[in-house]
């Protein structure tokens, strides 16, 4: 008699023992499909956020590449994109040595480069938004012409991040270091009317996966100027591209 | 009552109040655990480009894809958090923070490791410092090591009070 109930109860804990298995594996399959489906969200919401703008603002400075992207500062064969964040100190550290390389290459002709001054760190200034009126006095200066001269200077006084950075009358001030005579210019810094183009360029750049600054292109493929020789690295790339 | 029983009654309790101890801690790390995730997600959440920035400035993902992890990453974070606060699946839930914490502390070692001054951007921020990057990575790896502790209690027991998991695991159909 004690020995049936025993069995009973052994039985009745087995078949316990095997729902609670069963539960187990739902639930953690439950749990799966909860992080999967959240994990999709943000996939989604990225997607969302990085889809390429739609047409060009109306107004566009002068200089243009053929899609409204950047600043062509040269035309040729082989295309080099170069993104850049005026308050971004690695773009800093690699821009004379960029130069460097894109003068000594285009020397020999057949480079067509694209500046892109992207916005991305208007956040890490305080007020927020000086990557923003950089890049639109440096977009001023591709109106005169002198696009490359002005972000060298810009490069040179680059601010500390978390300060206000370079002000309306500093950004003008650089403007004549970089050759740049005219009233014209002054006005365009204060009247900023590539604001909306700045945006549309750092929503490209984004559309295009560009996340960091500097960020160096050639032919659409990537060039990791992140090394000590930024400029050799960029002259191999194009040379390997005009093979 | 003689000697022999008190001395089991004794055990029984001291037994019991070790068990209560160890539960109040599993519960403890359960919600240390949700907090800090939960935390972490939203701040990334709310600013996803950001995210996807910090994870670039690592250099350990492709540059094309940093943008999508550090996009998905937050939301997992939040998933996690979500189940931890539920007590749902809290083996499942335990073992994906796990995961999570070993791969950021592996992240931040091999910056380091590399010679990289950035912030980890563990809840949100992120960017590259000028100085005193490798005591923030040792406090950032010692963190998520505490964390991984809490993460281990509850994979090896993740039985705590007041978790779906006993509604939905244990119900009362046992009783009867």
């Amino acid at each position: 008699m004690t020995g049936t109930r025993t069995m009973d109860a052994e039985v009745r804990e087995m078949v316990h023992q095997r729902h609670r298995r069963r539960r187990t594996v739902i639930v953690s399959l439950v749990a799966v499909l909860v992080v999967a489906a959240a994990a999709l969200v943000g996939a989604g919401l990225v997607r969302a956020n990085n889809t390429a703008p739609g047409k060009a603002p109306s107004r566009v400075p002068a200089g243009l590449a053929a899609d409204k992207s950047g600043v062509a500062a040269s035309t040729g064969a082989v295309r080099v994109d170069v993104y850049l964040d005026y308050l971004c100190p690695e773009c800093r550290r690699t821009e004379r040595a960029l130069t460097a390389a894109l003068d000594g290459l285009r020397s020999h002709g057949g480079v067509g480069v694209v500046y892109h001054p992207v916005a991305f760190l208007d956040d890490r200034s305080a007020p927020a938004g000086y990557s923003t009126r950089a890049a639109s006095a440096a977009v001023c200066a591709a109106d005169a012409g002198r696009f490359e001269q002005y972000s060298t200077v810009l490069f040179s006084k680059q601010p500390a991040e978390q300060g206000p950075g370079l002000s309306e009358t500093q950004l003008i001030a650089a403007g004549r270091d970089a050759g740049i005579t005219g009233a014209s210019f002054a006005r365009c810094v204060e009247d900023a009317p590539y604001l909306p183009w700045v945006r549309y360029v750092s929503d490209i750049a984004a559309s295009r996966k560009v996340a960091l600054t500097p960020t160096v292109m050639v032919e659409g493929r990537r060039v990791d100027v992140t090394g000590s020789d930024p400029g050799g690295a960029l002259t191999r790339a194009v040379t390997e591209a005009r093979r | 009552m003689d000697a022999s029983t008190t001395e089991v009654t004794t055990a029984a309790a001291v037994r019991a109040a070790s068990g209560h101890w160890a539960g109040a801690v599993r519960l403890a790390a359960r919600l240390l655990l949700t907090v800090v995730l939960a935390y972490a997600g939203l701040v990334k959440i709310g600013d996803l480009t950001e995210a996807g920035r910090t994870v670039a400035l690592y250099r350990i993902v492709p540059d094309d894809s940093a943008q999508l992890v550090g996009g998905v990453l937050p939301f997992v974070e939040v998933a996690l958090a979500l189940l931890l606060v539920a007590g749902l699946a809290t083996r499942a839930a335990a073992v994906g923070a796990a995961v999570l914490l070993v791969a950021y502390a592996a992240a931040i070692a091999s910056v380091w490791a590399r010679g990289m001054s950035i912030d980890c951007g563990c809840f949100g921020g992120g960017g590259t410092l000028s100085g005193g990057a490798a005591r923030g990575y040792a406090l950032d790896i010692a963190r998520d090591l505490v964390l991984l502790g809490a993460a281990a209690l509850l994979i090896r027991n993740p039985r705590t009070r007041y978790a779906l998991d006993s509604w939905v695991l244990d119900p009362k159909e046992r009783g009867a």
